[in-house]
């Protein structure tokens, strides 16, 4: 046993540092993902995903026709934005299980970087989201939609919507280590999900909407990011509709992911 | 003189209206086993969650192997091990695979984190439990693992929260084996815990807290000096004649102290038994029941502040109070 | 010590958690709110000229029962932490009837459930929605959105005592409850689904409990979905209740 005077100064720090960080992140990523494989997770990832596409196209399918939309188009990319915010509206509660087990404060007590944790539990949900990205696109490739362009705009395309579901994850992880209450996390983390994606281009064109709320729905991310995954499948001109979800997605990962490490350093 | 290895000095910490922890100081000197003792909701968690960074001061500092936990907590947490009250292990995973999982976190790399686990399994006696899910492990060895990931790293200081809280007999003394293997080693351990003898087998120092204060502090033999080696208890239901008893028997005794239904007189030795029966007796009176017992948290505590450790001390204080002050020891 | 009395015991217990945490009450009485008032805007006008009558007597029921489905994901969360740090534990270890503390769960969370329709009915009282049916229909109003809640706390109880972590019962609940308000004739009439995908709008409970209250607040077809309702609700109490009860000993 070392004494505290004999400590070799050289030891590196395990805390600081993006190293440690990626490091941990991919380990505590690896065990998250061992956790996933339970029937709640399964049914939310390979089955709902499916009944919501079908339905969504059954009721509005013959609407939107009328009107010259191809629904299954237009539709195929608005369950899968809708599906990054059901993935992250979980991941709050990873969280609640980790305080209760008393692993969040053995975690807290340890010496790794603190957005470890938050982000380890970020890997694991992009790899969910991956999942159900391409559960949802072979549903929508049976009901019509096709990728229009070549594969890197594919690629783009998949790795925007993971960027998304991370995106939305750090803002739920904030929550989730914020509060002590499963409870009350739970009355939260819905609402603004279903506020966000009913005030948007993803169910129904802007011009559905009256006419003063339309600049919000054209403006709202959410809509943003639809715009330019929809253009990465349909083709068109890409750039445009691309930077700003680029910005808008950087903007508020940064902002979440501050949230959610302050929230781990304060979390008990 | 070699600098203690923790350092609270007047820590001050509060939970919205309730003071958890108010003016606690003390020293931990290095390679000793340091004992908070103290009742349920004394605020030794808290103290110790403080220490190890979980919750930040409200007032007063705390140094940790010459680390201020507020300004440098990344330094604090590379010289600490931490133990939680409650088993901080992931049930799904078995005993090895949580071991190389925090190995692995602390930068051991792939193969140095499977050697340090087998390591551990052995030393902690769970060898042959190690490819069960911790899921199936009983409740002493759920604590030996957790302690075990503890120490994956070793570190100068190991912080235990009352780690045989609700451990059989059996498992409670292996832990106590265990640190006192680590003590030999050069650890400095600061422990919490409710027993009593708890800290008269390991604590070679203790600070004895209530109510988020110190109310004493010194070493086992210092603390059995005030309450006194054993207890002889005098059991008497009727209140009169136990206020009598009480009488006779303060003004032969020091520190002599009543509760519901009993009088408990500081024993140095077993002799005491018989001068009390001999007191009671000389004053026409019969008590119910005389015995020698170990002393409890009660007892220090009732020594120390006049009111019992356990909820109720608001009453058994006024109910007191008509009958006449014990003795308390300086 | 009757059944009902430790039902009703427990049930205080909960509504006094809830009423005592600022956080859980706002979040709670927020969203139903704050929901309306954006479907108000975005879809006022078109559903209105599409249907006659306000839109707001068709929203304001379906926002109430979609607010009080949706307390059914707390009622499961929170019921799953009281089983995990051990506090159902005691009760069963005290001289308790079984059923008493999952049915206490229940009364507590509609007692929640209740407060949050009271206050929504009253802040719908400003664009327009009126109760027209009298003080006995009011009752009935009440009583079908808390038979309706009834189904879903049940629902999320048997999925707590399930469930492996506390993400399960949001991962399964969830999309069950948002396919409940898509699918539904509380937000769009009947007549805007397709003809093959009607069947499963009507026979959605939201929808017949919906049409139910559209009837008991504005005038239309009680009756039937009522008693539909009611049977439903019925049905499901008496099942799950002694179910939970034994699934909670064979796992525990």
């Amino acid at each position: 046993m070392v004494a505290i005077e004999q400590q070799p100064a050289a030891v590196s720090s395990t805390e600081r540092g993006v190293t440690n960080l990626v490091r941990q992140s991919l380990i505590l990523g690896a065990r998250n993902v061992r956790l996933l494989a339970n029937f709640g997770s399964v049914v939310m990832l390979l089955i709902f995903p499916l009944v919501f596409l079908y339905g969504f196209l059954a009721i509005f399918g013959t609407l939107l026709r009328g009107q010259g939309i191809d629904y299954a188009q237009y539709l195929t990319p608005a369950i899968i934005v809708h599906w990054m915010f059901n993935i992250a509206d979980t991941t709050a509660f990873w969280f609640a299980t980790d305080r209760r087990t008393g692993m969040l404060s053995r975690y807290r007590s340890m010496a790794i970087n603190r957005g470890a944790v938050v982000v380890g539990r970020l890997c694991a949900d992009a790899l969910r989201a991956a999942i159900s990205i391409g559960v949802i696109v072979g549903a929508g490739y049976l009901a019509g939609f096709r990728f229009l362009t070549g594969p890197v705009a594919i690629a783009g395309f998949v790795l925007l919507a993971i960027a998304l579901s991370m995106t939305l994850a750090a803002g739920t992880s904030a929550l989730g280590l914020a509060s002590t209450d499963p409870e009350a996390v739970a009355a939260t983390v819905s609402f603004p999900h279903l506020l966000l994606i009913m005030v948007s281009t993803a169910f129904v064109p802007a011009e559905a909407f009256p006419s003063w709320l339309q600049p919000v729905v054209r403006n709202s991310p959410v809509s943003v990011v639809l715009d330019a995954m929809r253009t990465l499948a349909d083709g068109g001109a890409v750039l445009p509709v691309l930077w700003p979800a680029l910005v808008w997605l950087a903007g508020l990962l940064v902002v979440f992911s501050y949230l959610a490490t302050h929230s781990f350093r304060r979390a008990l | 003189m070699v600098d203690p290895v923790i350092e609270v000095i007047q820590l001050r910490k509060t939970f919205k209206q309730k003071v958890a922890v108010d003016d606690v100081s003390f020293s931990v000197p290095m390679g000793t086993v340091f004992c908070l003792l103290g009742p349920n909701g004394a605020g030794k968690t808290t103290t110790i969650n403080c220490v190890t960074t979980l919750l930040r001061p409200d007032g007063g500092r705390v140094v940790v192997a010459g680390h201020d936990v507020v300004t440098e907590p990344a330094e604090v947490r590379r010289s600490i091990a931490l133990t939680g009250q409650f088993a901080a292990l992931d049930d799904e995973l078995t005993g090895w695979q949580n071991l190389v999982l925090f190995g692995r976190l602390l930068r051991l790399g792939k193969a140095s984190a499977r050697v340090r686990a087998n390591e551990l399994l052995a030393r902690f006696d769970l060898e042959a439990a190690a490819d069960q899910r911790v899921k199936s492990y009983s409740g002493g060895m759920r604590r030996r693992l957790d302690l075990a990931a503890s120490l994956t790293v070793e570190r100068p200081v190991l912080v235990l929260d009352e780690p045989t809280t609700g451990l059989d007999p059996r498992s409670r003394q292996e832990m106590w084996g265990i640190v006192r293997d680590l003590r030999a080693s050069g650890v400095t351990i600061l422990l919490t815990t409710q027993y009593l003898e708890e800290v008269d087998k390991l604590g070679d120092q203790i600070v004895v807290i209530d109510s988020g204060r110190v109310i004493a502090t010194g070493t086992p033999d210092e603390l059995k000096t005030r309450i006194g080696r054993a207890v002889c208890e005098v059991g008497i239901e009727d209140e009169t004649v136990r206020v009598m008893a009480f009488q006779a028997l303060a003004a032969a005794f020091d520190g002599v102290v009543e509760a519901e239904d009993t009088i408990a007189v500081p024993a140095a030795t077993a002799r005491t038994l018989t001068e009390v029966v001999r007191i009671i007796d000389g004053v026409g009176l019969e008590p119910d029941s005389v015995g020698l017992r170990q002393p409890s948290l009660d007892d220090v505590f009732l020594a120390l502040t006049g009111d019992a450790a356990t909820a109720g001390s608001a009453e058994r204080k006024a109910a007191r109070g008509a009958v006449g002050q014990h003795g308390e020891t300086a | 010590m009757s059944v009902l009395r430790e039902t009703a015991l427990l049930a205080g217990r909960n509504l006094l958690r809830f009423l005592g945490s600022k956080q859980l009450l706002a979040n709670t009485l927020a969203f139903p709110l704050a929901l309306m008032v954006m479907m108000l805007v975005v879809f006022g006008k078109i559903v209105s000229a599409a249907s006659d009558g306000a839109y707001i007597d068709r929203l304001a029921p379906a926002i109430m029962l979609f607010g009080a489905a949706y307390s059914a994901i707390g009622t499961g969360v929170g019921f799953f932490t009281d089983i995990r740090t051990g506090l159902v534990d005691r009760f069963c270890s005290m001289p308790i009837n079984r059923s008493a503390i999952f049915a206490g769960r229940v009364c507590g969370d509609l007692g929640r459930v209740l407060i949050v329709v009271a206050v929504t009915a009253a802040v719908t009282y400003i664009p327009g929605f009126r109760f027209a049916g009298g003080p006995l229909a009011v009752l009935a109003f009440f009583g079908v959105v808390l038979a309706f809640a009834s189904i879903f706390l049940w629902l999320a109880l048997v999925l707590a005592l399930f469930a492996r972590n506390e993400d399960v019962i949001i991962s399964m609940l969830n999309p069950i409850l948002q396919l409940l308000l898509f699918f539904s004739s509380g937000f769009v009439p009947i007549t805007a689904f397709p003809v093959f995908l009607r069947p499963v709008a009507e026979s959605n409970p939201l929808s017949i409990a919906h049409t139910a209250l559209v009837g008991l607040s504005s005038g239309g077809p009680v009756a039937v979905p009522l008693v539909q309702i009611v049977v439903l609700a019925a049905i499901v109490n008496v099942l799950l209740a002694p179910l939970a009860a034994r699934l909670y000993s064979r796992r525990y």
